[in-house]
């Protein structure tokens, strides 16, 4: 596959955009942040990504809707859930309608890097490099 | 349909006070305390013992003694009849002798023969007399066997005086016939005793045989009343206090822990029982206060979502920016490492103050009574509150109070309150809603705050309920919430109002006392 890689990130909490943004940009993807579910979900509709990082617990629409709506669009979109609250159902059921992986917090960045690269290979993009960051 | 819990008296006796008698005006027992409890046991011990087993042993002595009364009413009377038969048979025996003295008598008068006989057998008679003569005595008494001892004797005499006139001369026939005369009359007067002695003990013999069949009914009769009223009596022992203590069962079913005083004069096995379930109630009141705890420990799980989400995303935006800061160290502004730092520091701030929060509700102690701000300790309840509002779909309408409005009290204590009521109005709206919190502080001595709710409301048939301890009516709610809180607005000397419509909603107004400047 050809070009960026198109990434969409949805969490609440404002640093997590902030910080998350640059730093997967700086891995070779396009990524577009959003803090509201409402505003990320019109985003989705319009246009086609190729991984969806999202938060779980938000308010008035929850992570799984996101999920569900993703994949109603185009299956083939790897959606990644982030959580503050991991239960073993939450993560059953998301599992179940096709997040493609689970990341509680706190993470250590690498982590979501990680889980990014791998889901980019699922894609078949090979242009996107896991970078180390400083310890 | 309003409802208003009474002001109450600074009763500290925690929360198992029966509110809903409150409610209808009877006075209310207050929780019995160590010194209750230890005067109860004392007065149910320093009885005189009279036990059910003393009772029943007492029971069966009695049956006892009025089969051994009829019994040996029964002996006895065996025992007369055998000693009249007896004194039957030996008057017969001596009337025989006499008899045959008599018919030697008569042999002799008419051919001279048989004297000898004849006074053997009064000898003879004479004999059984002697020999009988205690038994006899019994019956007919010393003089009449006198009587007949002399008449023997004097037939004897008279016999042996013909003996001296020889046989076969023919003087003195008037003698002769003067003695045979004295004879006849003697020996007829001993017949005829004896003859009526056998006759006087025969009837005798007769009613007693009489009685004695009698007797058997007689006691019949007394021991089916005797053991009916037995039977009555040592049941009822028995009954009566296992009622009293199905009673007492009941009673600390509903929550009523009275310790059990004593209902009697003496002490038996039950005082024992009685003794057991105060101790008993003593031990659970005790534990009840930790148990509570523990309990609240974890009731702690509807906070854990919120709980946890609070902490893991700060720690998470600490992560990030630590991160993103390291990267770019060298590229960016010192305006923006700044930035970055103090976004670390704000985040480390808000996981501690949810850390403060979780433990403040928690920690369980006397309340320190300080002048709390109204409206910090709403927006703090509220904070906590906020990721449950969120997932519910709760809308809020508050409008803050001024900074002035104070209340004298325990700000955790309070938070915990407010938290509780917070809470259970969201938990009211399933379906979302709205959520308000009014400040008023038009009362001279309270400030009034009312949690207001859209929600399910709560029926007549619980409103009294609702404070008792683990009444509840959520499935996996713990019914410690309100109660609890209803403990601590106590302790602050507040109290409670409640409004609720079915279907409509509910208010919760808390009124706590306003901190006076001095």
């Amino acid at each position: 596959m050809e070009g960026k890689i198109q990434i969409l990130i949805l969490d609440d909490e404002p640093i997590v955009g902030k910080r998350l943004g640059p730093a997967l940009a700086k891995m070779g993807g396009e990524v577009e942040v959003f803090e509201n579910p409402h505003q990320a979900l019109m985003r989705i509709q319009e246009k086609t990504f190729d991984i969806v990082v999202t938060d779980i617990r938000m308010e008035d629409i929850d992570g799984i809707e996101i999920l569900e709506k993703v994949k109603a669009k185009s299956d083939h979109t790897k959606v990644i859930m982030i959580t503050g609250y991991a239960t073993v159902e939450v993560a059953r059921e998301a599992l179940g309608k096709g997040a493609f992986d689970f990341i509680a917090k706190p993470f250590k960045p690498n982590d979501l890097r990680e889980v990014i690269v791998r889901a980019a290979a699922a894609l078949g993009f090979k242009g996107l490099t896991a970078v180390e960051s400083a310890k | 349909m309003t409802w208003t819990a009474p002001k109450m008296n600074n009763n500290p006796n925690g929360p198992l006070e029966k509110k809903g008698a409150f409610l209808k005006g009877t006075p209310v027992s207050p929780m019995p305390d160590e010194a209750c409890f230890a005067e109860a046991q004392k007065d149910l011990t320093a009885r005189p013992t009279m036990s059910i087993r003393a009772k029943i042993i007492l029971g069966f002595v009695l049956l006892f003694f009025l089969c051994a009364g009829a019994s040996i009413t029964f002996l006895i009377m065996g025992s007369r009849i055998n000693q009249k038969l007896k004194v039957m048979e030996t008057v017969n025996s001596y009337t025989f002798e006499i008899q045959q003295a008599r018919r030697f008598e008569k042999n002799f008068f008419l051919y001279r023969t048989n004297l000898p006989d004849a006074l053997e057998n009064i000898q003879n008679a004479r004999e059984i007399l002697k020999k009988e003569s205690r038994n006899i005595t019994e019956v007919i008494g010393p003089e009449k066997l006198h009587l007949m001892a002399a008449h023997l004797n004097r037939y004897e005499n008279l016999l042996t005086s013909l003996r001296v006139t020889p046989s076969g001369s023919s003087e003195k026939p008037a003698a002769s016939a003067r003695i045979e005369g004295e004879l006849r009359q003697h020996g007829s007067e001993m017949i005829f005793l004896a003859a009526n002695l056998v006759e006087k003990e025969r009837k005798e013999v007769e009613s007693l045989t009489r009685l004695s069949r009698q007797v058997p009914l007689i006691f019949l009769a007394i021991l089916l009343v005797v053991m009916v009223y037995l039977t009555h009596f040592l049941a009822q022992q028995i009954v009566r206090p296992l009622n009293r203590f199905v009673d007492y069962t009941l009673k600390i079913g509903q929550g009523d822990f009275t310790p059990i005083k004593p209902a009697k004069k003496y002490k038996d096995e039950f005082s024992r029982l009685a003794l057991g379930i105060n101790w008993m109630m003593d031990q659970l009141q005790k534990n009840q206060e930790q148990y509570i705890q523990s309990r609240k420990m974890a009731s702690i799980g509807t906070l854990t979502s919120g709980i946890a989400h609070e902490l893991n995303n700060p720690l998470n935006n600490i992560c990030i920016t630590t991160e993103s800061l390291i990267d770019d160290l060298n590229t960016i502004s010192e305006a923006e490492k700044r930035k970055r730092l103090q976004d670390i520091y704000t985040q480390a701030e808000r996981a501690s103050g949810t850390v403060r929060n979780l433990l403040d509700f928690t920690r369980m102690g006397q309340p320190a009574f300080v002048p709390v701000v109204v409206q910090e300790l709403l927006s703090s309840t509220l904070n906590l509150a906020r990721n449950e509002m969120e997932l519910n779909n709760i809308t809020l309408d508050y409008s803050p109070a001024s900074p002035e409005a104070k209340v004298k009290g325990d700000f955790s204590q309070l938070q915990q309150v407010f938290l509780n009521l917070v809470i259970n109005a969201i938990q009211s709206m399933p379906q979302g809603g709205n959520l308000g919190i009014q400040v008023k502080t038009e009362d001279p001595d309270f400030i009034q705050i009312a949690v207001k709710d859209t929600g399910v409301g709560i029926p007549q048939s619980v409103i009294n309920q609702i404070f008792d301890p683990f009444f509840t009516t959520k499935e996996k709610g713990t019914g410690l919430g309100l109660s609890t809180s209803y403990t601590i607005v106590k302790k602050h000397g507040g109290k409670f109002l409640i409004d609720s419509q079915i279907n409509q909603g509910s208010s919760f107004s808390v009124f706590i006392p306003k901190f006076k400047e001095r």
